[in-house]
């Protein structure tokens, strides 16, 4: 008998989802231990964006649960769950474009979780260089790849023992890819768990040690990307690989 | 109905130097304080959603604090501190109490909870204070002028209204600009779920936003009591006046408000300052309960049904009523007229009654003194006359945009107003009466009575506006008609594909010119009497609220719309005092006890059955995940 | 880079054109020729001044200096409504649509903005046929013609995309700008839109703006690189791919 797993830093059980009368999530399970980063792929308007807001309470399941350290967060207002360790960057980035990079970071500021290195706008702009050059920016004057600097960075300034990343390298530039990457693999070797939304299939499977595939809002698939490679049916199928 | 006017100091005739220079700093004093309501309410609307029709009471509620803190201990001074901390516990009691509650609810929900908090205030001002008009003293400290130049000094009062109005307004662009607190209400009107996800708790934010608001009301209330007295209902005004400011300087912008207050205060005050007329407290109320109603569901039944009523009910009512019935027709033409901009097109003017007063003014100025002409020559005169004129200020402010276009509607408007107020031309200020338009053909005269002829005219403005209807749901469903409704949906998109926008929003702004016309000419026939205020900004403001009141997508919108504000009017008239006790009561009670409200129960369901149908259709607003 | 290029005729070319914004210069005196039959993919950094170059030759943004000639014909400064009505379609970047009209409406206003004649201006739009038809061909083109009754802002975002081109061909365009058209799609609906742009460029002179590098080696008949507002390179894809200046620049790791 393996002694009883501590409790997953974020789950969520058997999700039901509905916007309006579409039934977008069917009985959906997924647990994000400490740590651990985990790759969700699938088509689009297969539910992974809605399994996400409802995970971190922007959108209410008719069913199921939500748990962040095992604690019942299922009816708690955004913020409380955000507060307790989960940052998400949505697709689209997020940032406010009225405000300027300083005060973008500024408003994220705040204490972490007490234990470890706190992430401070001085490390966040160490991170990203290009940002410190841009402080006086408004968000809507930064390019695509600052922009998703800025919204990476202020996540972090949250100091969240959980990343969400919802396509955060679409429409970018290869070298900016390639330099959100490496990023989401340094915010990984920091031990902050992350969970990343992305359609370059090379790149998720390189970096995650799981990976879920929905399919019209279900789990079709959930294992190493290991075993994801070993069945290139399924990658052709749902991935279109 | 003057019951919101603004007592605005009497202006000399002719405009010589120093009287342009009180004018000019009237407007500034003015536009400061509009800035110190509006500043809340676009605040309270940005980061909140929420509509607050109250917000004029707040304001109200101000003025009597000035006027019973002067009565009790001879000083006005001492009414700001007491203003600000009434104000701060207030809006927190508001927020706290009632408010949070509403943030996601419908309008509907939220107009109703304003309106009765309206009722209520005045209720209780009625209650503590009477309804008496009380003038405040200035305080003796600045009970004297300060001289200018020889010959022009000026209130020593308006000026230390104008320079604590800059100093709060110099603290809100500080609060806002460059506090953190301030960042979190930007970032919370722009994205307020990424707010959330942020962490950060909105209800903090908004009990801030809310004291600061109804604090700023308050102190503007105090500053203004000895300028304007203190009377009943003396939020009305101020609040559509605020509500105009707010929409112009755009929804949830703090600088928007400051500049947009600063010009309606100069153009009000330099427009002689008459009396906003639009009538007060009542008409938000359907604003959004009408909108509920008829949207998107077909039946030509319905139709059928309002033409038949309101063909029978001349035969029904008392003469007064006939011609109130008229009145509403033509109110309804002219915001019908308007819609083919706003609802279809997408162009907000402010200068719309311009075309209307100048085909009023065309029935007269082609009229002998001595006896009136056929329709068959006044109509279609005024109708190409206001057309014209429609073609000319449309050519010349169709090339801005957004608030640019507004601001040179309203300024084209106000030309045509001054041309007319200012000369003798159509009587000048006072207007003129003039022979009313025969329904005659050639030699031939209907045979009409004396106590016929209101019926005629009624009748005659109900086929006009049945006729218009028919012809703008031809128009909306022609090729012409699409490519409207494309550039109301995406104008830059229609370009990209090869439109030519330009010539089609010009070619809309010259029919609804004409068509406005149309209701114009129909006022000279049913009333024998022009003046300015025909032309003026307010009655464009006016026909804006009928078109919000009855819904910004359909046709018969603007309708309802137009018969519902009138018959507002009216009723307010009945209601006394203590009945409004009652009714704010019954209000709150209703909008706290049935959370969906009045739009839950069976009513709007009927109403939206027999609706006609939506000419505009398919106006699923939100797009998908990606979009 | 002295290779020939296919020799059909240009059917627009631009010499010397230049954008500045204020004191930024977003595109300084690029060249390009886009030839009948060609598939012509700029690629370059974000701010290289991609979609500028893109918005000149749609007359979205007038010139600051250059010529933009259209089949031998000066057109530079030209508003966008005429560039469409002389032949040239475009997609734009971020899905730009009507979203509260149906598929087939948004398509049928491409379609009435080049073709419908003034006097049937006040016709019922149901009763013109012609235009219609039109529009369900380009639909079909593309792809969508089962879409055609859906509200636009419903459909899927790979949907949306073939929307946006089926509005571009619908005017019947000589030249066919698109700006990112796989931007936001999965694999497999950017196979799709594959193998439909490959269609397309046998009828059209096609300029393409595309980061997946994949993609544009994969289709382009000639590409031009752009950094910083200028034209770094331009070529053939395989002398692009072993250009060191554009390795450097731009491509990375991904050659």
């Amino acid at each position: 008998m393996p002694p009883p797993a501590p409790a997953p830093l974020l789950e969520g059980r058997e999700l039901d989802t509905y916007y309006g009368q579409s039934h977008v999530l069917r009985g959906v399970s997924v647990r994000i231990g400490a740590g651990e980063t985990i790759g969700l792929m699938g088509r689009n308007g297969m539910g992974k964006t809605t399994l996400i807001r409802t995970l971190v309470g922007l959108v209410r399941a008719r069913r199921g649960s939500v748990l962040v350290d095992g604690e019942d967060v299922t009816r708690l207002p955004t913020f409380a769950i955000a507060r307790r360790g989960i940052a998400y960057v949505p697709e689209g980035r997020g940032i406010f474009a009225s405000l300027s990079v300083a005060e973008n970071l500024a408003i994220a500021g705040r204490g972490g979780p007490a234990s470890g290195a706190s992430w401070t706008a001085a490390r966040v702009l160490e991170l990203f260089p290009r940002l410190a050059e841009r402080l006086t920016n408004r968000g809507d004057q930064l390019s695509g790849g600052e922009q998703q600097m800025l919204a990476i960075g202020r996540a972090l300034l949250t100091n969240p023992r959980l990343l969400i990343l919802d396509e955060a390298t679409e429409g970018l530039a290869p070298i900016i890819r390639d330099e959100i990457w490496k990023t989401v693999a340094l915010i990984r070797s920091t031990g902050m768990a992350t969970l990343v939304v992305d359609k370059t299939v090379a790149a998720v499977t390189a970096i995650a040690d799981r990976i879920v595939i929905l399919v019209k809002g279900e789990v079709v698939f959930e294992g190493t990307p290991a075993a994801l490679k070993a069945n290139p049916e399924l990658m052709h199928r749902h991935l279109g690989v | 109905m003057g019951r919101g006017d603004l007592a605005l100091p009497p202006t000399t005739d002719r405009m010589d130097f120093p009287g342009l220079l009180a004018q000019l700093l009237n407007g500034v004093q003015y536009g400061l304080l509009l800035f110190l309501i509006a500043s809340g309410l676009t605040l309270i609307f940005g980061v909140m959603g929420i509509i607050n029709l109250a917000h004029g009471s707040l304001f109200m509620i101000g003025a009597y604090v000035a006027f019973l803190v002067a009565r009790q201990w001879g000083s006005v001074w001492l009414a700001l501190p007491v203003a600000v901390a009434a104000g701060i516990a207030l809006g927190l009691v508001l927020e706290r109490g009632l408010f949070r509650h509403f943030y996601a609810r419908e309008h509907l929900d939220q107009v109703l909870l304003t309106f009765a908090l309206i009722l209520l205030f005045e209720e209780a001002r009625s209650l503590l204070v009477g309804n008496d008009f009380y003038s405040v003293p200035v305080p003796s400290l600045l009970d004297f002028s300060v001289p200018i130049t020889a010959g022009f000094s000026y209130s020593a009062y308006r000026f230390a209204v104008i320079g604590i109005c800059l100093a709060l307004a110099l603290a809100m662009f500080w609060w806002i600009e460059r506090t953190r607190m301030g960042a979190v209400i930007r970032a919370a009107a722009e994205k307020p779920e990424m707010v959330d996800v942020l962490g950060i708790d909105a209800r903090r934010v908004h009990m801030a936003v809310f004291a600061i608001g109804t604090a700023l009301a308050l102190v503007a209330g105090v500053l203004a009591a000895p300028l304007y007295s203190v009377y009943p209902n003396m939020g009305d005004g101020f609040l559509i006046i605020s509500f105009v400011v707010v929409v112009i300087g755009g929804l949830g912008s703090v600088s928007g408000a400051f500049w947009s207050a600063l010009v309606i205060g100069l153009v009000d005050t330099l427009g002689k300052g008459y009396a906003p007329k639009l009538a007060g407290l009542a008409v938000y109320v359907l604003i959004r309960a009408a909108h509920m109603i008829p949207r998107g569901t077909s039946g030509l039944i319905g139709l059928g049904l309002a033409a038949t009523l309101l063909a029978v009910l001349p035969l029904l009512v008392s003469p007064y009523y006939v011609e109130l019935g008229t009145y509403a027709l033509i109110s309804a033409m002219l915001a019908l007229s308007l819609q083919l901009l706003v609802g279809c097109t997408g162009l907000v003017s402010l200068g719309h009654a311009a075309f209307y007063g100048l085909a009023a003014y065309t029935v007269y100025l082609v009229t002998p003194a001595s006896r009136g002409l056929s329709i068959l020559v006044t109509l279609p005169l005024a109708v190409v006359v206001a057309g014209l004129a429609a073609l000319v200020v449309g050519a010349l402010s169709l090339r801005t945009r957004g608030f640019f276009f507004l601001m040179v509607t309203l300024a084209f408007g106000q030309m045509l107003f001054f041309l007319f107020h200012d000369t003798k031309l159509g009587g000048g200020t006072d207007g003129a009466f003039l022979a009313r338009p025969l329904l005659s053909i050639f030699d031939w005269q209907l045979p009409l009575s004396r106590r016929q002829r209101p019926y005629a005219v009624y009748y005659v403005s109900l086929v006009l506006l049945a006729a218009m209807y028919l012809g703008l749901v031809l128009i909306l469903r022609s090729l012409f008609g699409r490519v409207l409704e494309g550039i109301r949906v995406n104008e830059h998109r229609m370009q990209a594909l090869g439109f030519d926008t330009y010539r089609y929003k010009l070619a809309a702004f010259t029919i609804a010119g004409m068509l406005a016309g149309v209701a114009g000419h129909m006022w000279a026939m049913h009333r024998g009497f022009v003046n300015p205020e025909l032309i003026g900004w307010h009655r464009s403001a006016e026909a804006l609220l009928m078109i919000l009141l009855g819904g910004l997508t359909t046709l018969h919108g603007p309708i309802l719309g137009a018969l519902a504000y009138t018959a507002l009017g009216e009723v307010a008239q009945l209601i006394t005092e203590r009945q409004l006790l009652v009714e704010g009561l019954v209000v709150l009670f209703v909008v706290i006890a049935l959370p969906k409200g009045l739009s839950g129960i069976a009513l709007p369901r009927i109403l939206r059955r027999i609706a006609p149908a939506d000419p505009a259709k398919a106006t699923v607003a939100g797009a998908g995940p990606n979009g | 880079m002295a290779e020939a290029r296919p020799s059909t005729p240009p059917v627009l070319a631009t010499y010397g054109l230049t954008r500045n914004f204020g004191g930024l210069v977003a595109v300084r005196d690029v060249s390009i020729v886009l030839r009948q039959g060609e598939l012509h993919a700029v690629i370059g950094p974000n701010g290289a001044g991609k979609t500028t170059l893109v918005n000149m030759l749609s007359g979205e943004i007038r010139p600051t200096a250059g010529r933009i000639e259209l089949m031998g014909r000066d057109v530079a400064g030209a508003p966008s409504w005429r560039m469409t009505g002389l032949g040239v379609g475009r997609s734009f970047q971020r899905t730009n649509i009507f979203a509260s009209l149906t598929v087939l409406e948004n398509v049928r206003l491409a379609v009435q903005a080049v073709s419908a004649s003034a006097r049937h201006l006040l016709r019922e739009v149901s009763r013109e046929t012609v235009l219609i038809e039109r529009a369900e061909r380009a639909l079909q083109h593309v792809g969508l013609a089962d879409a055609a009754p859906r509200v636009a802002g419903v459909l899927s975002h790979g949907e949306q995309r073939q929307l946006e081109i089926a509005m571009a061909l619908a005017s019947g365009p000589k030249v066919l700008l698109l700006d990112e058209p796989l931007a936001g799609m999965g694999p497999e609906e950017s196979q799709r839109m594959t193998a439909l742009l490959k269609g397309l460029a046998r009828e059209h002179a096609l300029l393409l703006i595309e980061h997946d590098m994949d993609f544009v080696f994969a289709v382009a008949d000639w590409m031009t690189v752009m950094a910083e507002g200028t034209v770094l390179a331009e070529g053939r894809p395989e002398a692009i791919r072993a250009n060191t200046a554009v390795q450097d620049a731009y491509l990375g790791g991904h050659v």
